[in-house]
């Protein structure tokens, strides 16, 4: 009977760390929203046109996450495939997060083999993506669908071979050993192989799959017809689907290249003066005072009453966040879970922060050109990555180079290659033999 | 154990319900869906046996490869190769009834036997599953697994000869 | 723990409807499907007794049969890609009348009430 109740006991707790997955995945969709709003000067400019504010854009994901779930519900009948493939790449999108690790031992599913589970679940998000598309009902040209599907699939190769140069490093594919190896090897991986995390960073924002989930023709009539109901959400990545592939793009990121959840010098031991508290442990609840303080005073000259509620609820949250990292100082026990998860979702932000800002810059791709920079450029770039960065750990571990000097020697060779590439390829040949 | 065997019984009925509705659809591309649906369920008994290598290779080949190559074609292709030619006749009716007959009789031979084989929990099972497959991929059965690369090989350069465009 | 039986069963039910339907479907790429359901069921099969007898042999070899279903399944497709266009080049140069070169066919060409097939324009990669 107890040994029944501890099993339904760990099942429980299994869905609470679930429903917190969750929300953290809707924090990480605001975020990206709110990201956006800062990076992209269009966007920006649209949503002060616009007269939008943050209450706004909580309550038009309200709505559009509503409409998500409650899509089976509507009146016209023969949408229940199209709508289970889109809650087939959402789910799927939000299981991949159960196998990334927030910290130590805090994850949901610790699977052997994390990285290609999660990397699998990612592509089945983008495929939904892809699928639904094909559902449109309207005179979308269908073939531009598979273009478009081929144009994902081809980048995600690419990251793909960027992330095995990762895994190379570490030497295993579960998501704790690749964590403790770059705590082992002293260094982030991202410094061990920079061209592997540029090669994964470009393959995600040219990967991006744009499409919209396709509106049924009720939901499209009523958006018409009642003037004041909310305006759907503007997806930063085109859709609910795409976001949440970048999501966990960015978790895999972080985990191979950023580090994971190790705080930056992990190494770095140096304490207070009479107290066991490391210094730079006090950094996280630092931080989040000052992003505190800086939503206070957002709140005190905000003059709209809708909109200083908001950001005093942000305020308290904030505040409410740094009494629980100070408090984690003293808890030796609970120190690396809490902080651990601070410093993952921080770095999470700023690569997602990162991607939006270089997105925004970069003019977007014409037709034809990005599938084959993928195949002329991306994927020999990788390839040759791969095999430089396995010649780096044979030098180190071999010949006893130092780290720095074989990274420095691969990442030069590497480099030199994909200079051959770019001024060789400055033709435009096609990527498929065409017959003259 | 009753949670096993509750995990189990779902993604095998999933997998069962998708397979069957899968193999009469009419619209090609709900059953490619159905087809997704029957390969996660499948991964998911991959899983529950603890064969977390072949759960993950499931979803990422199977399911993310093999799916989206179908729904990319299906998308592709002129109606004039999908049209169906009457499929559903009353050949297709009989015989699929005769088939259903004799494997509801197996079946239920199948799992009315108790006296099979049983496994212990962990009986010889490496712990670290990932590694114990990388042990036999690079040592056990290496020539196996290069020689897995040559028909891949093949189907790419068989593929891109397909592609080819004539001279219009 | 759960006897073996029940996998063989799963195994034999999947396997039998592929059979099925790539014996009795006429559609090509149902046809296909149905192939890679048949290997799928073969799959579990082998995971299971692997996992049976403690080894990861079982596993290792459903491997190679994934990837050999993939590869089998993409070759199909790409015969299957090719013949559509030739049938559809030749039927053009023909003279038979088929309206599928233009974007006005947005309307499917025959839609029965339940099945609504999806229009498609003529393959251009």
């Amino acid at each position: 009977m107890a040994h029944a109740l501890k099993i339904w006991g760990t099942i429980g707790i299994d869905f609470l760390d679930a429903t917190l997955i969750v929300l953290f995945l809707l924090a990480g969709i605001v975020g990206t929203a709110v990201f956006e709003r800062t990076t992209s000067p269009s966007v920006a400019r649209e949503a002060a046109r616009q007269g939008a504010n943050f209450a706004l854009l909580l309550e038009r994901l309200a709505f559009s996450l509503r409409s998500y779930v409650g899509g089976l519900l509507n009146q016209d009948a023969g949408r229940f495939l199209p709508w289970l493939i889109s809650i087939i790449s959402v789910a799927s999108g939000i299981v991949g997060f159960a196998a990334l690790s927030f910290g130590p031992a805090v994850h949901l599913a610790p699977l052997n083999t994390g990285i290609i589970f999660i990397f699998g679940a990612s592509m089945l998000g983008i495929q939904g993506g892809v699928l639904a598309r094909g559902f449109s009902l309207r005179s979308t040209s269908l073939a531009g669908v598979a273009r478009n599907g081929a144009r994902v699939a081809s980048f995600e190769l690419a990251a793909a071979l960027a992330l095995i140069s990762g895994v190379v490093l570490a030497g295993s594919i579960s998501v704790d050993k690749i964590v403790e190896a770059q705590l082992d090897q002293g260094a982030w991986f991202l410094f061990l192989t920079p061209l592997g995390f540029l090669i994964y960073f470009a393959a995600s924002i040219a990967g991006i799959d744009g499409a919209a989930r396709p509106r049924s023709q009720t939901e499209l009539d009523r958006q018409r017809d009642c003037a004041d109901a909310p305006r759907p959400f503007r997806w930063p990545f085109g859709s609910l689907g795409a976001t949440i592939h970048l999501l966990i793009g960015a978790g895999l990121a972080t985990t191979l290249f950023l580090g994971g959840w190790l705080r930056p010098f992990a190494s770095y031991h140096d304490h207070f003066a009479g107290m066991s508290v490391e210094l730079l442990d006090a950094l996280p609840p630092l931080v989040m005072a000052a992003a505190a303080a800086y939503c206070h005073r957002l709140a005190s000259s905000e003059t709209d009453r809708g909109r200083q509620q908001v950001m005093n609820v942000v305020c308290a949250i904030c505040t409410g966040l740094v009494v629980i990292l100070a408090a984690a100082l003293f808890l030796p026990a609970a120190l690396a879970a809490v902080h651990g998860a601070f410093w993952f979702l921080a770095k999470m932000a700023v690569y997602i922060y990162a991607l939006l800002w270089v997105r925004a810059r970069v003019p977007q791709f014409r037709f034809g050109r990005p599938i084959r920079a993928a195949w002329n450029f991306l994927i020999p770039i990788a390839a040759v990555n791969l095999v430089c960065v396995a010649a780096a750990l044979v030098a180190r571990e071999r010949w006893d180079w130092s780290p720095a000097a074989s990274t420095f020697g691969a990442t030069a060779i590497a480099l030199l290659i994909a200079l051959w590439l770019g001024l060789h390829d400055a033709g435009e040949t096609a990527p498929y033999p065409v017959e003259s | 154990m009753v949670l096993n065997q509750i995990i189990f019984d779902f993604f095998a009925a999933i997998a069962a319900a998708s397979a069957l509705a899968m193999v009469t659809r009419r619209n090609v591309l709900h059953a490619a869906i159905l087809l997704l649906a029957t390969l996660l369920a499948t991964g998911g008994v991959f899983l529950q046996l603890q064969a977390e290598y072949a759960f993950a290779t499931q979803l990422l080949l199977c399911a993310g490869g093999v799916v989206l190559l179908f729904v990319l074609v299906v998308m592709l292709l002129s109606p004039e190769a999908l049209r169906q030619d009457a499929s559903f006749d009353w050949k297709f009716y009989s015989l699929s009834a005769l088939a259903l007959a004799i494997g509801i009789e197996i079946a239920a031979f199948l799992l009315a036997r108790h006296d099979g084989a049983l496994w212990a929990a962990t009986q010889g099972l490496p712990a670290n599953n990932a590694g114990a497959m990388g042990d036999a991929l690079f040592r056990d059965d290496l020539l196996a697994f290069e020689f897995a690369s040559v028909p891949l090989v093949a189907a790419i350069i068989g593929l891109v000869t397909f592609g080819k465009r004539r001279a219009e | 723990m759960i006897p073996i039986e029940h996998y063989l069963a799963l195994s034999f039910a999947l396997f039998l409807i592929g059979a099925g339907g790539a014996l009795l479907r006429r559609n090509p790429v149902i046809i296909l499907m149905s192939i890679a359901l048949m290997l799928t069921a073969v799959n579990v099969n082998l995971i299971a007794f692997s996992r049976l007898w403690g080894t990861v042999h079982g596993q290792l070899f459903s491997l190679f049969i994934m990837a050999d279903a993939a590869v089998e399944t993409a070759l199909g497709l790409g015969i299957l890609v090719a013949y559509s266009r030739t049938r559809s080049d030749s039927r053009e140069s023909a003279g038979v009348g088929e309206p599928t070169a233009d974007e006005a066919a947005t309307q499917p060409s025959d839609s029965d009430a339940e099945s609504s097939e999806v229009p498609v324009e003529r393959p251009v990669l």
